[in-house]
C-alpha cells in the first residue's frame, strides 16, 4: 500500500465517520426534539414520568409496532376502550406511525 | 498532518453536531432568549416546562403571585365532602427547579411595543415573546346584585380555594331539609360539564347525609355538556332529590339578593338555603390590561401558535383564548399550552410552526364510583381550531356500570398524571 493509498484510505474512513456522527447526531436530535403532531398532548393520561399510580400505560419506551397497533385496533373498534377508541379516530396512520416512533424513541 | 487533520474533523464534528441539535441561527452571537409566561395554572405551568425541556436554551421566568396553586378539577369532591383540599394544592418547588425563574407578585401592565411586563412590586421584565394564561376572573355586576361582598353569602367556588371552602361549610351547616340552588351561567365559562359534576356530588352528599333536602339547578341554557349521560345517572341515583330547570322553562336567574339567599328569574324567586352562583366569567383581566381580549372578554388566537390575533408577540394559552372547539378545561390548557411552547421555540428559532393536533379528556363523577367522560380531537381548519371529524365525543349511554367505575377510577388517574406532570 502506497503512502497516497493510505491517506487515500484514512481520508475515505474519515468521511465515513464524520457522515455516521452526522447520523447518531441527526438521531439523537429526533429522539429529543420536537414531538410529532398530537403526541405531546397524550401525558395528560398517559404518565410522563414513572412512578405515577394509575392504569394507564406509560409510552415511553414502548414497542413502536406495538402502539401503532393499538391506535389502529381502537380507532378500528377491534379493540374497546374507555377514551382511546374516541381519540384513535382522530389521528392518520402516518400521524400513528409517527407518534409510535417518538415514544418509542423515548426513555 | 494527521494531527491537523484530527483536529479538523473534530471541529467539523462538533460543527455537525451543534447545528443538527440546534437547526437555529447561532445563539451564540445574542443572549439566550426569553419568555415570560404570566400564569402559574394548568396551562401557564405547563408551558413554562415544556420551553425549558425543549433542545433550545431559554430563559424563562413565570409570574404567580400565589402559592400554593389550588386546582379546580375535583375541587366538586371538595364541596362533596369526598375529599380534602389539601389534595389540590401544589407547589411550585418542581416548577423552579427546572430553572425557571418564578416572580411571586402579578402582573399589572404589558407594554407589546417595548415586549415588557411590569410586576405590583415594581418589577419590570422583558421578554422576547410573552405566554399569558391567566385563567378566569368573575365578571362582577355582570349578573345583578352578584359582587365580591355577594360571594362571601352566594359562593361561586368557581376559582378552588376559599370558596371551595366556604360553600362546603355552608352545605355542613344546612339543616336536613334545606333547599340547595345552583346557579349555572351562560356560555362560554370554565369547565363546560363543571356544574352539572357540581350538582351530582352535592346531591350526592345530601343523599348520603341530608336525605330530606333538594337540589336546584337554575340555568341560563337549554343544553349542556354531557347532558344524557348527567341526566340518565340522575334519575338513576337521585330521583326526587336534583331538578334542573334550563332556560327555557324558567331557568336564568336575573338578578340574585345575598342576603336573604334569592335567586330571581323571569318565572318567580329561590329562597335558598345554600345558593352557589356560577358567574358570567371573562379571561384573566390582565388579558384586557394587554390588549389581547376582545369585545367577548375572552382572546382570539391563531390555532397553530396560540399568538394573539390581536397583538403580535403574545401567546395565549388556557381558559382565557378563544380555542374553538376546545373547552376551557385543564386538559385542554395542558395540551394547548405544549403545543404554544412548541411554536415559541419554533418562532424564537427563526423558523415556521407546523400544524398541531391538540386533545380534550375531561372525566366528570356523578357519585364517588360514577364517572362519564368526554374526549375530543383537535386540528387547526378555517383560521379556528376544529374537531377533527369522526373522532372524540362522550361515555357510550349504554355502557355498564362496570364502565362509569372503571371510568371514575380513571378520573382520579388522570388527575394524578396530569398534575404530577404539571407541579411534580
Amino acid at each position: 500500500m502506497s503512502v497516497a493509498d493510505l491517506r487515500s484510505s484514512r481520508r475515505s474512513r474519515a468521511k465515513s465517520l464524520l457522515i455516521g456522527f452526522v447520523v447518531i447526531a441527526a438521531a439523537a436530535a429526533d429522539a429529543s426534539a420536537e414531538p410529532p403532531a398530537g403526541a405531546a398532548s397524550c401525558t395528560g393520561c398517559h404518565p410522563a414520568r414513572p412512578g405515577v399510580a394509575s392504569p394507564v400505560v406509560r409510552l415511553a419506551g414502548l414497542d413502536k409496532a406495538a402502539i401503532v397497533k393499538a391506535m389502529q385496533d381502537f380507532r378500528s373498534g377491534t379493540r374497546p376502550g374507555a377514551v382511546m377508541d374516541r381519540i384513535a379516530k382522530g389521528f392518520t396512520d402516518d400521524e400513528i406511525q409517527a407518534i409510535a416512533a417518538w415514544y418509542a424513541g423515548q426513555k | 498532518m494527521i494531527a491537523a487533520r484530527r483536529a479538523f474533523l473534530k471541529a467539523g464534528i462538533a460543527l455537525t453536531t451543534s447545528i443538527a441539535l440546534r437547526p437555529a441561527p447561532s445563539f451564540a452571537q445574542r443572549a439566550t432568549p426569553r419568555v415570560v409566561v404570566i400564569g402559574g395554572g394548568f396551562a401557564g405551568a405547563s408551558c413554562a416546562r415544556a420551553l425549558r425541556h425543549s433542545d433550545l436554551p431559554v430563559a424563562v421566568t413565570l409570574v404567580e403571585p400565589t402559592t400554593p396553586f389550588v386546582a379546580c378539577p375535583f375541587s366538586n369532591a371538595v364541596i362533596g365532602g369526598l375529599r380534602e383540599l389539601s389534595a389540590q394544592q401544589f407547589t411550585y418547588d418542581r416548577v423552579a427547579a427546572d430553572g425557571i425563574t418564578i416572580a411571586r407578585s402579578a402582573a399589572t401592565a404589558v407594554d407589546a411595543a417595548a415586549k415588557s411586563v411590569t410586576l405590583a412590586d415594581g418589577t419590570r421584565l422583558t421578554y422576547d415573546r410573552l405566554v399569558m394564561a391567566p385563567g378566569i376572573d368573575i365578571r362582577w355586576g355582570a349578573l345583578s346584585g352578584y359582587d365580591e361582598a355577594a360571594a362571601a353569602e352566594m359562593p361561586h367556588a368557581w376559582k378552588a380555594g376559599e370558596q371551595t371552602l366556604l360553600l362546603r361549610r355552608q352545605l355542613d351547616a344546612m339543616p336536613d331539609g334545606g333547599v340547595v340552588v345552583i346557579a349555572a351561567p351562560a356560555n362560554p365559562f370554565r369547565c363546560p360539564p363543571g356544574p352539572y359534576e357540581r350538582a351530582s356530588l352535592i346531591a350526592n352528599y345530601l343523599k348520603t347525609k341530608k336525605p330530606k333536602s333538594k337540589l336546584i339547578v337554575l340555568d341560563a341554557k337549554d343544553a349542556f355538556s354531557k347532558q344524557k349521560l348527567f341526566q340518565q345517572a340522575w334519575a338513576e341515583l337521585y330521583p326526587g332529590l336534583l331538578e334542573w330547570v334550563p332556560l327555557s322553562k324558567g331557568g336564568k336567574v336575573n338578578s340574585v339578593e345575598p342576603a336573604t339567599r334569592t335567586l330571581v328569574t323571569d318565572f318567580g324567586r329561590h329562597k335558598a338555603d345554600v345558593a352557589n352562583v356560577i358567574p358570567p366569567q371573562q379571561a384573566g383581566r390582565i388579558a384586557d390590561v394587554a390588549g389581547v381580549a376582545d369585545r367577548s372578554g375572552w382572546c382570539p388566537i391563531d390555532p397553530v401558535t396560540f399568538e394573539s390575533k390581536l397583538v403580535p408577540g403574545i401567546h395565549v394559552i388556557g381558559d382565557a383564548a378563544i380555542a374553538g372547539a376546545m373547552p376551557k378545561s385543564a386538559f385542554a390548557a395542558n395540551s394547548q399550552a405544549k403545543t404554544c411552547a412548541a411554536a415559541v421555540v419554533r418562532l424564537l428559532a427563526g423558523g415556521t410552526p407546523s400544524a398541531p393536533k391538540l386533545l380534550n379528556t375531561c372525566y366528570s363523577l356523578v357519585a364517588p364510583d360514577y364517572g362519564i367522560s368526554v374526549a375530543g380531537v383537535y386540528a387547526p381548519s378555517g383560521g379556528q381550531l376544529a374537531d377533527v371529524p369522526g373522532s372524540g365525543g362522550v361515555s357510550s349511554p349504554e355502557a355498564p356500570r362496570a364502565t362509569r367505575q372503571l371510568e371514575a377510577v380513571l378520573a382520579e388517574a388522570w388527575f394524578r398524571t396530569i398534575t404530577s406532570e404539571v407541579f411534580g
